[in-house]
């Protein structure tokens, strides 16, 4: 479905010296650098995979999502995207994807919903009946159908959300380019949105390839995580696998009377305040480590989680995958 | 791809759009009529001075202030509101989604936005003429009228390519939106008198750089008479290579743009 290898993409930039002056000189002779955001990945994703672009800001994540979109060219290496060279825009590929960016809107502000609706019916050339009973699919599937006749000013965050993903899929695209999906929304609007790109994802064994800095959206949707840093790709494959590379600890929250015990000999501490200690202790460990410390008379309470999918990625952004816990 | 269909569909939500604002469309109104008054009015007072204009009589330039209408009219339909919004969604890269659509991109762009309102202007200038050709009991035979509709198209079709090479420069400078408003401004100058009253140096750059002549004067020459076929087929001629400079810049741009986005 998508096949990568030795993907680069190097950008020239303008760039000048602080002030007036050098802003008059870079009129008449201005200065480029060469900025590789892209270093030659190679991935390969097959049909009906969910898989999350991860990296820290400026990694090249959009980059590589625009090439596979078609909206950049590829400086380097070769790419096939349903069978077709992206950046060609073949109008047959074009139909076969679709790529949405969490904060850009495509719904005409002032009209109803629908009438954005009708007119990429148009542009997508859909033929009229099975336009209509996809979209009442999508409409029962987002629970909209009261907000369509609504002009697009008057609705929430949240409801024109759902209706932008209504609009890029009203072609029933087979790769979904999603690109922070749920930025601005609320705990409840995230999750409907996850859950209607799962359905949609099931249904029709759609490729989807998702960036987003909020990890709930990779953990709820995604298997796999594609990790680029710097315009490297330092991780490819599954998420649990990522997480036993980085992490071979648990996480340990007691909460007790008073500090008299030596927490140093279960684990790193990572803060003791107010009666709360944090700890750090093996995994492999933890059913040795666990039972003795609640066997401590002055243990009230204690809370073992793995560590969060978001501490994970931070530490691949900064150590790579050879981190070592303290 | 049907573009007539994909042209209908514009149209039509563009339509609705406007609806949303009913009192702004009467105000747009009156201040076109006012325009159209005030321009009457000022050949009037011209030729109550003097009784030729290079060779154009009074009626001459009040059709040629009809015609200016109409044009004027048909490239605020499209071709002005689609192409000024180019700069704007160069900049905050909701281009991308132009270039998304399974829609042939410079189309799209320049068709994108539709004032149907300014259909009043073509409607205007057409009562107008008609007025002035009943009033005079002027008459024009079919091969005026075919020929006044080929330049007018013509004219239509530079203008718009020119507007779009214009516009496509916002793909290599960071802002052209002042660029397109001259334009505008220079066919509000320019296109109310013959381009063949102006000096050599302006009458060139009224021709062939802001092509008003072409789109003004040819037509309304058409119309009256005057109109050789050499004028024809150089305006074709001028039409074809604008068409296709228009193309070759704009995907040298599509190509720039889609390097410069991240």
């Amino acid at each position: 479905m998508i096949e990568a290898q030795r993907l680069k993409r190097v950008y020239k930039v303008a760039v000048r010296d602080k002030g007036i002056k050098a802003a008059f000189k870079s009129l008449f002779q201005a200065k480029y650098t060469s900025v590789e955001a892209v270093k030659g990945i190679g991935f390969s994703i097959a049909r009906g995979e969910i898989v999350a672009l991860l990296g820290p800001n400026g990694a090249g994540k959009t980059t590589t999502l625009k090439m596979l979109a078609g909206l950049v060219h590829p400086s380097e290496g070769e790419l096939a995207v349903n069978g077709f060279k992206p950046f060609k825009r073949d109008r047959s590929f074009l139909k076969s994807i679709s790529l949405l960016m969490g904060n850009r809107k495509r719904l005409n502000w002032n009209l109803p919903v629908v009438d954005s609706f009708e007119l990429y019916k148009e542009l997508y050339d859909i033929p009229e009946q099975e336009y209509q009973s996809f979209l009442d699919e999508l409409i029962e599937l987002m629970d909209v159908a009261e907000i369509i006749q609504r002009p697009v000013r008057n609705l929430s965050l949240g409801q024109r959300m759902k209706c932008e993903i209504i609009l890029s899929l009203l072609h029933k695209p087979q790769v979904l380019f999603l690109d922070e999906p749920t930025i601005g929304l609320d705990n409840i609007a995230q999750k409907n949105i996850r859950n209607f790109i799962k359905e949609y994802n099931k249904r029709y064994n759609a490729t989807v390839i998702i960036t987003s800095h909020n990890m709930d959206d990779i953990e709820s949707l995604c298997k796999r995580v594609l990790i680029i840093n710097r315009g490297e790709l330092v991780y490819d494959g599954d998420m649990k696998r990522l997480t036993d590379l980085v992490s071979n600890e648990k996480r340990i929250v007691i909460t007790c009377k008073d500090n008299p015990i030596n927490m140093e000999q279960y684990g790193t501490v990572q803060s003791m305040e107010d009666g709360r200690i944090e700890l750090l202790i093996e995994r492999d460990r933890a059913v040795e480590i666990i039972p003795a410390i609640m066997t401590n008379p002055w243990v009230q309470d204690i809370d073992i989680t793995n560590i969060p999918l978001t501490e994970i990625i931070e530490r691949v952004y900064t150590y790579g995958l050879s981190y070592e816990p303290k | 791809m049907d573009l007539i269909k994909v042209l209908k569909s514009i149209v039509g939500i563009n339509l609705l759009n406007e609806l949303q604002y009913k009192g702004d469309f009467f105000i747009q109104f009156i201040s076109v009529l006012l325009d159209f008054v005030l321009a009457i009015l000022t050949v009037d007072i011209m030729f109550s001075q003097i009784s030729a204009l290079n060779q154009w009589n009074k009626v001459d330039i009040l059709v040629l202030v009809g015609m200016y209408r109409i044009f004027v009219g048909i490239i605020n339909v499209f071709t002005i509101p689609s192409l000024s919004a180019l700069p704007g969604s160069v900049i905050s890269g909701d281009f991308d989604y132009v270039l998304l659509t399974p829609v042939d991109s410079q189309f799209f762009t320049s068709m994108k936005e539709v004032r149907a309102w300014k259909l009043s202007d073509v409607i205007l200038g057409l009562i107008f003429i008609i007025y002035i050709y009943a009033t005079n009991e002027l008459s024009f035979s079919l091969s005026n009228l075919i020929g006044a509709l080929l330049m007018l198209i013509c004219g239509g079709i530079i203008v718009a390519c020119f507007y779009s090479i214009i516009a496509s420069l916002s793909f290599w400078f960071n802002d052209v939106s002042n660029l397109l408003i001259i334009i505008p401004q220079c066919f509000e100058w320019a296109g109310k008198w013959p381009v063949t009253i102006f000096p050599g140096f302006l009458r060139i750059l009224f021709t062939f750089l802001i092509p008003v002549g072409v789109a003004i004067t040819l037509p309304t020459q058409a119309l009256l008479n005057s109109i050789n076929s050499s004028d024809v087929a150089l305006t074709v001629g001028f039409c074809l290579l604008l068409i296709l400079l228009s193309r070759i810049i704009w995907k040298m741009g599509v190509k720039r743009y889609s390097g410069a986005s991240s």
